[in-house]
């Protein structure tokens, strides 16, 4: 770390031309995120969240019916919440992916998805989000909530696990993704050190593990208890947050963290540690290869066409700054 | 695929139209007799009309898991006292838990007005659970990929490579295992992780960088000249769209004469944007498709079947409530009305509707593939099937490129061959 051009902020900054591609091993070089949202999608995908998690936790707001008969919440929620993932995807194709970000989603989606049934239903080993994590935290946040969703599409299709659970999960782990490829790449001004950040991966992994039980749980939990019923893990229609919250937190104290989702941090954090550092040092190297830089727009002055240059001989001085995909040169200014 | 001209598989759509129908009519009731009569619907047709293809295996699968969600809901109706009513089948004791769980009741009276509650609304569940499990065997999920709208285009191809690679994966680790045994290092056995682990996960990512390199070249995700105004009116359609489906959903959840009135136009609202803005993301994707398929009239009556079974459901709930929700005892057994009758017989008449199965004839002992079974996991079926059909949503002159990279043959030449020789 002795280079100082390697302690420059990633963000903001051009690299000078001449000045050589940094080539290293930890997340400080994780300058380019594979998938570059622009600003639209990005709310999008925010808005969606919210509503996914608005949706996860209907339990929790959804007022009860008048009659007193089941509220409508979940069926509508169960049809709204893949509607809703449909229009994100829908978004962020038509602001335009890098086809290696594509290829590179389907054979980690097909990965991920030969890892799913090695321990799939046995005592809550989960052999998922380990790479989830990994791949969120090399190639990006984006990368990693797109590969959440896909992934569990994919080894939903191949071992007939399409259900109306599907969505929820797809979003959950999105969410584990992303959350990956958000946490920080350097503490103050120095870089994370590997051994450093795989620790926080790790803990990150236990984090997550938890968490997705818990919010697994919350918007299944009525269906398992009952709805109304005397029961004190039962959800009550309408009743006050205090009470359905309290249910729910001894619901899944008692039912779902001892065994399952135990089970499936203590997988997380021993295939984090064991898989880990040669993994990143695998999709490291991809990341490299692959060379995820902005595409270059040659645009004549005042046209405002929208034509992607998808050529190889990319010039040296793209801006580092990922925020859109493609850095336009407008006024025909080629390099 | 001899037949396939005389006797084309149904749209996947048309079942999925089909088997969503039967999940809407379950939620609109709880009369055990009616919920029982609805799975024993699914159950039959997905016993007659299914393929012999992987994924139409899985049934049991579902069955197991809707027979889950109704044991789980007895169970905590009977050990967490949730099955209170008036008629007390058992009289078991209550015993609290010691300490700061002394909210949690364990056992206490099981009443008939309980259990009964629990298996009706476990019911509407496992129906509903069993109705997307013969959604998934009956429509191929790869000709329902290949079907998506134009503006999911880029996200059903990366399933279609994801589902070629996968059997890829097993060669993959049979080719490193090869040459590890080549190179005589098989008594290590902590070693697997760095010497077969690491290099398929490095052997399918290089592969993915050479797919997306082919893919590239051969203009691969060229986008049609949309504008700039059409990709802010898509992204305005979207996003207004997103916004009004939530509120209409929330409007509809609120119990109000304003947010009802509010609440279904907003939704509805919501639907139409997002088609068109499906539709405007759509115009920019160039593809071709190869022998697409067609919703043909079949199809359409399966889809009107549909919804004829909902209109009847909906109407048992409006005029014959005491029907469509009996009250929790067995004192009586449950009544079918009309209405339900008629929903029953209607979405049965899927059975005269539906092409008949393809059903290959049988191999002989010696020929079969040796892992069939197995939860339709099996790698040497699913190969064969998974690779037969994605080539239908590529460009053709991508084919080769594909196959070469995944080692998959779908043009019918052995390119692994050709691969191991390189």
């Amino acid at each position: 770390m002795t280079d100082p051009s390697l302690a420059m902020p990633a963000k903001g900054r051009r690299r000078q031309p001449g000045q050589p591609r940094p080539t290293g091993r930890t997340a400080d070089q994780d300058l380019n995120q594979a998938v570059g949202l622009g600003w639209r999608s990005r709310l999008v995908l925010i808005l969606i969240s919210l509503a996914g998690l608005a949706m996860f936790a209907w339990p929790l707001w959804v007022p009860a019916t008048a009659d007193g008969a089941g509220t409508p919440a979940p069926w509508m929620f169960m049809v709204l919440l893949p509607a809703l993932i449909v229009l994100l995807l829908a978004q962020i194709a038509d602001q335009g992916i890098d086809v290696k970000a594509l290829a590179m989603l389907a054979v980690l989606s097909a990965v991920n998805a030969a890892l799913r049934p090695l321990g799939a239903g046995t005592a809550g080993i989960e052999t998922v989000f380990f790479l989830l994590i990994l791949a969120g935290r090399v190639f990006g946040a984006a990368f990693g909530f797109l590969l959440g969703c896909t992934s569990l599409f994919a080894s939903a299709l191949l071992t007939a696990g399409v259900g109306p659970w599907m969505p929820f999960q797809m979003l959950a782990s999105a969410w584990i993704g992303a959350g990956a490829g958000l946490l920080p790449k350097r503490w103050g001004r120095r870089p994370i050190g590997p051994g450093v950040e795989l620790a926080m991966l790790a803990v990150y992994g236990v984090l997550v593990s938890y968490l997705y039980g818990a919010i697994m749980n919350l918007w299944f939990w009525p269906f398992m208890v009952g709805l109304g019923s005397d029961s004190s893990l039962a959800y009550q229609p309408g009743g006050s947050l205090a009470v359905n919250l309290w249910h729910f937190l001894l619901y899944t104290l008692l039912t779902s963290t001892a065994v399952w989702d135990s089970g499936r941090a203590i997988t997380t954090v021993i295939l984090l540690l064991i898989l880990g550092r040669p993994v990143l040092a695998v999709l490291r190297r991809t990341v490299r290869r692959a060379r995820f830089d902005p595409e270059v727009l040659f645009e004549p002055a005042g046209a405002a066409s929208w034509q992607p240059a998808r050529d190889q001989s990319r010039p040296a001085s793209g801006p580092p700054e990922m925020s859109s995909r493609a850095a336009v040169i407008s006024g025909g200014k080629a390099i | 695929m001899i037949e396939a001209g005389a006797n084309r598989p149904f749209h996947p759509a048309a079942w999925w139209g089909w088997a969503l129908a039967v999940a809407v009519v379950a939620t609109r009731t709880t009369n055990l007799l009616l919920l029982v009569l609805l799975a024993m619907v699914l159950s039959l047709t997905v016993m007659i009309k299914r393929s012999s293809a992987p994924w139409a295996l899985g049934f049991h699968l579902y069955v197991a898991i809707a027979a889950w969600v109704i044991l789980i809901r007895l169970f905590f109706a009977v050990v967490f006292n949730g099955g209170a009513g008036s008629t007390i089948w058992i009289d078991l004791p209550t015993w609290h838990l010691p300490g700061p769980w002394a909210d949690v009741a364990l056992f206490g009276p099981i009443s008939a007005q309980g259990v009964v509650t629990g298996l009706a609304n476990g019911g509407q569940l496992a129906v509903m659970i069993l109705a997307v499990g013969a959604a998934n065997t009956l429509a191929n999920p790869k000709r329902l990929l290949a079907a998506v709208p134009a503006a999911l285009y880029q996200w059903g191809t990366v399933m279609v490579i994801a589902l070629s690679v996968f059997p890829q994966l097993v060669e993959s680790v049979g080719r490193i295992n090869r040459a590890r045994r080549l190179r005589s290092d098989e008594s290590r056995r902590w070693h697997v992780i760095k010497e077969v682990a690491m290099p398929v996960l490095a052997d399918c990512l290089d592969r993915s960088l050479a797919l997306a390199g082919s893919m590239d070249s051969r203009g691969y995700g060229r986008q049609a000249g949309a504008s700039l105004t059409t990709k802010r009116l898509t992204t305005a359609c979207l996003i207004v769209a997103i916004l009004a489906a939530c509120v209409g959903a929330y409007a509809l959840l609120n119990t109000g004469a304003l947010s009802a009135r509010l609440g279904l136009p907003m939704l509805l609202g919501g639907l139409v944007l997002a088609v068109v803005g499906l539709k405007l993301a759509g115009t920019k994707v160039q593809r071709s498709r190869y022998r697409p398929d067609r919703f043909t009239i079949r199809a359409w009556a399966l889809l009107a079947v549909g919804l004829i079974a909902i209109g009847l459901a909906v109407a048992m709930s409006q005029f014959d409530p005491l029907a469509a929700y009996p009250p929790a005892n067995l004192a009586s057994l449950p009544l079918l009305d009309w209405w339900a009758c008629g929903a029953v017989l209607i979405l049965l008449s899927v059975l005269l509707i539906a092409p008949a199965p393809r059903r290959p004839v049988p191999l002989a002992p010696e020929n079969r593939p040796a892992a069939v079974g197995a939860n339709g996991r099996c790698s040497s079926v699913n190969a064969t099937e998974v690779t037969a059909d994605p080539a239908s949503t590529l460009p053709a002159t991508l084919q080769p490129d594909l196959a070469r990279i995944t080692g998959s043959d779908w043009a019918g030449v052995d390119f692994r061959s050709l691969l191991r020789g390189a």
